[in-house]
């Protein structure tokens, strides 16, 4: 018995000496291992399959462009089964038993932060698409972020009103979940530091139905132009009863007032209003020729929420073009990316790794969000 | 305080408060006929609300025949239901039916979902968007409608159980099961007909509120919630109390949004019916008794 348990002990030990080795030698001859960690099963399910679409658009215009420095792209893709344990375990298994050079992460701020300690053990430069201003400054320096983070679109929704329009009186409406509560704090800073008047500031719950109260509280409180942090349903109805009381103030949403399912409900009450999004669909070039080929490809317009993937895969390939496959030189050269236009916008790295520092402010005409200006509210 | 802010407020509050009366009147009347509380009632207003959407916007049905059709489809629905929810367990105490309605409930909110998807939908509106302009305040004219609607079937309703015959068998029906048996009254074809009834006021309700809000599988238990709450408000069983309680939701809830807070504005539903039930649990208008007899 003593006998087995020590050949067993060796065994294992001899494994283990073997993975060491084995890890230390990254990337097999030839290609280049990128991971991409999905959510290919569960809730985000359906998310997770545009994003595989964005992004194998990219893999192929890359690869069929003869790859980075002769080498192909080898992208292996592993689910993250919408779930924190599931994003940590796909980590796991791209970095040591796929042993990918670098990955394209995970879209949700909750999955970034359950993995964000393990991806600063592995020293593995990882690419997110999780909006969550927090997580580019907790001091892990393989993070990069290729979306517009919250504070973001909150800086620009000031920024516009302060130098695009003669409005100083604001008010702030929001919902009180984590999302709206997050981004009327960040509008709220973000107007008093810009000199702003907040001349109102509430918040209704999700299901709220009957605005009436809240437009005469904001109305009587003298807002020239309200800022509205909510979800579709409410922003719909809110543009709604808001212009049955005759539009007393000028409308400014976060970016579910521009998405399709709120124009839907909303219809001919959104006409006219402003909302901020990422980014508006035709916006550049870059764009137009990244909806062309999607288009090509799928026979199908492609979908705003994966093209992160697309422009993450792009630059990752552009720095490893420069730095080989070294890890840490392909992070200085991910930061050193200035001015690169992807299809969501021109990406400039900050020293924390936030990629994008625009958004667009659209007017909705016609049930259509048209780009009234991008504002790049420059590094934070 | 401005005197149209006010106006403005009560308008929206009246109604807001008609279409919980509308639901609340729906649980008084089957608490009447059968003693139990019909937790489904919210949902009998969520899925009229589909229907309606469903046969104008899928079908292309004009207004006023998709309505006939939803209110002969809730009554049906409301005789099938309470030969699902009810009959079976009609000899069993208050309980079970109880959770069966609930379950009942559950049921239809996700076959909504599956049937209609997750989105919610917006009703075509039968009145203008525009607010009409009345005293200096804005008032959506859907939200007249409401009112006017409401006002209607409470004058419909007066006559049917004062007037007719049917009407006098259903609330005799209600008071004493076993006297109207002795008197010849088919007493489980009226508890049906009551089911029928109060399904269909949730029809009312649903396409009333329909075009306002828009159309979602969780716009019932909103409803449901604060209707049952206007009903003991009112008193549960007094049929002017459940108007009486939802007006008076409705019109405190609008206020308390704007002179307290918003953010807890369906807290103070819940904090008034807290008061009401600890000073006083018979309601506005209850009998101090608490059972019949």
């Amino acid at each position: 018995m003593k006998r087995l348990h020590c050949i067993f002990t060796v065994s294992l030990l001899s494994i283990m000496a073997l993975a060491v080795v084995g890890s230390g030698s990254v990337v097999a001859a030839e290609e280049i291992r990128i991971g991409f960690t999905p959510t290919i099963t569960g809730t985000h399910a359906a998310g997770g399959a545009l994003s595989v679409k964005s992004i194998k658009v990219a893999l192929k215009e890359i690869n069929a462009a003869g790859g980075v420095n002769g080498e192909k792209i080898d992208l292996r893709i592993i689910d993250s089964q919408s779930s924190n344990p599931g994003a940590l375990a796909s980590l796991q298994k791209a970095v040591e038993q796929e042993n990918v050079l670098a990955l394209i992460g995970c879209l949700y701020s909750t999955q970034v932060s359950a993995t964000s300690d393990a991806i600063q053990k592995y020293g593995i430069p990882t690419f997110i698409g999780a909006t969550n201003i927090n997580l580019t400054k907790r001091g892990n320096p393989w993070l990069f972020r290729v979306r517009p983070d919250d504070s973001v679109a909150a800086g620009a929704m000031v920024k516009y009103i302060k130098e695009d329009t003669k409005f100083t009186k604001v008010g702030i409406l929001h919902d009180t979940d984590a999302f709206g509560t997050g981004g009327a704090d960040l509008v709220e800073k973000a107007a008093k530091e810009a000199g702003l008047t907040v001349v109102k500031r509430e918040k209704y719950g999700t299901a709220e139905k009957e605005f009436t109260p809240l437009i005469l509280l904001i109305k009587n409180a003298g807002a020239e132009i309200l800022i509205l942090y909510g979800h579709e349903e409410a922003t719909a109805l809110f543009q709604r009863q808001m212009r049955q009381h005759g539009s007393p103030f000028k409308f400014l949403g976060s970016p579910s007032a521009a998405s399709k399912d709120a124009l839907n409900l909303a219809k001919e009450a959104a006409e006219g209003i402003w909302a901020v999004v990422d980014f508006v669909p035709g916006q550049t070039e870059e764009n137009k020729r990244f909806a062309e080929a999607y288009k090509k490809e799928y026979n199908e317009n492609y979908d705003s929420l994966s093209v992160w993937t697309y422009d993450g895969l792009k630059i990752l390939a552009n720095a490893i073009k420069k730095a080989g496959k070294d890890r840490a030189k392909i992070r200085e050269a991910i930061l050193a990316t200035q001015g690169y236009k992807g299809v969501q916008g021109t990406y400039s790295f900050t020293p924390n790794g936030d990629g994008l520092s625009e958004v667009s402010i659209v007017q909705i005409e016609k049930g259509r969000p048209k780009l009234l200006k991008i504002v790049n509210v420059g590094a934070r | 305080m401005d005197w149209s802010t006010n106006l403005q407020m009560i308008a929206a509050g009246l109604a807001m408060g008609s279409i919980y009366a509308l639901v609340a009147l729906g649980f008084v009347l089957i608490f009447n006929a059968v003693n139990v509380v019909n937790f489904a009632q919210g949902e009998f207003a969520m899925v009229p609300a589909f229907v309606t959407v469903w046969l104008m916007s899928s079908l292309n049905i004009p207004f006023a025949l998709t309505c006939v059709i939803a209110v002969i489809f809730m009554g049906i629905f409301g005789i099938v239901f309470q030969r699902i929810a009810y009959y079976p367990l009609r000899h069993r105490s208050f309980l079970p039916v109880v959770i069966s309605t609930i379950g009942v409930g559950i049921f239809l909110k996700n076959g909504a979902q599956i049937i209609f998807g997750a989105e919610p939908l917006s009703m075509p509106r039968p009145t203008s968007a525009t607010a009409l302009k009345m005293l200096g305040v804005f008032v959506d004219p859907q939200y007249v409608v409401v009112i006017l609607c409401t006002l209607a079937l409470l004058g419909f309703q007066y006559f049917f159980f004062e007037k007719t015959m049917l009407g006098k068998k259903m609330l005799a029906t209600a008071q004493d099961k076993e006297m109207a048996r002795l008197l010849g009254i088919p007493v489980a074809k009226m508890i049906a007909i009551t089911f029928a009834y109060s399904s269909i006021l949730g029809a009312a309700a649903g396409i009333l509120v329909g075009p306002i809000f828009f159309v979602t599988k969780d716009m019932g238990a909103m409803l449901g919630l604060k209707a049952f709450c206007s009903a003991i408000l009112g008193g549960f069983g007094s049929v002017p109390g459940a108007i009486m309680g939802g007006i008076f939701l409705g019109v405190i809830e609008v206020f308390a949004s704007y002179y307290i807070s918003s953010a807890y504005r369906d807290a103070f539903a819940f904090i008034i019916l807290i008061l009401v039930l600890l000073l006083r649990p018979q309601g506005f208008f209850g009998e101090k008794i608490a059972e019949k007899a």
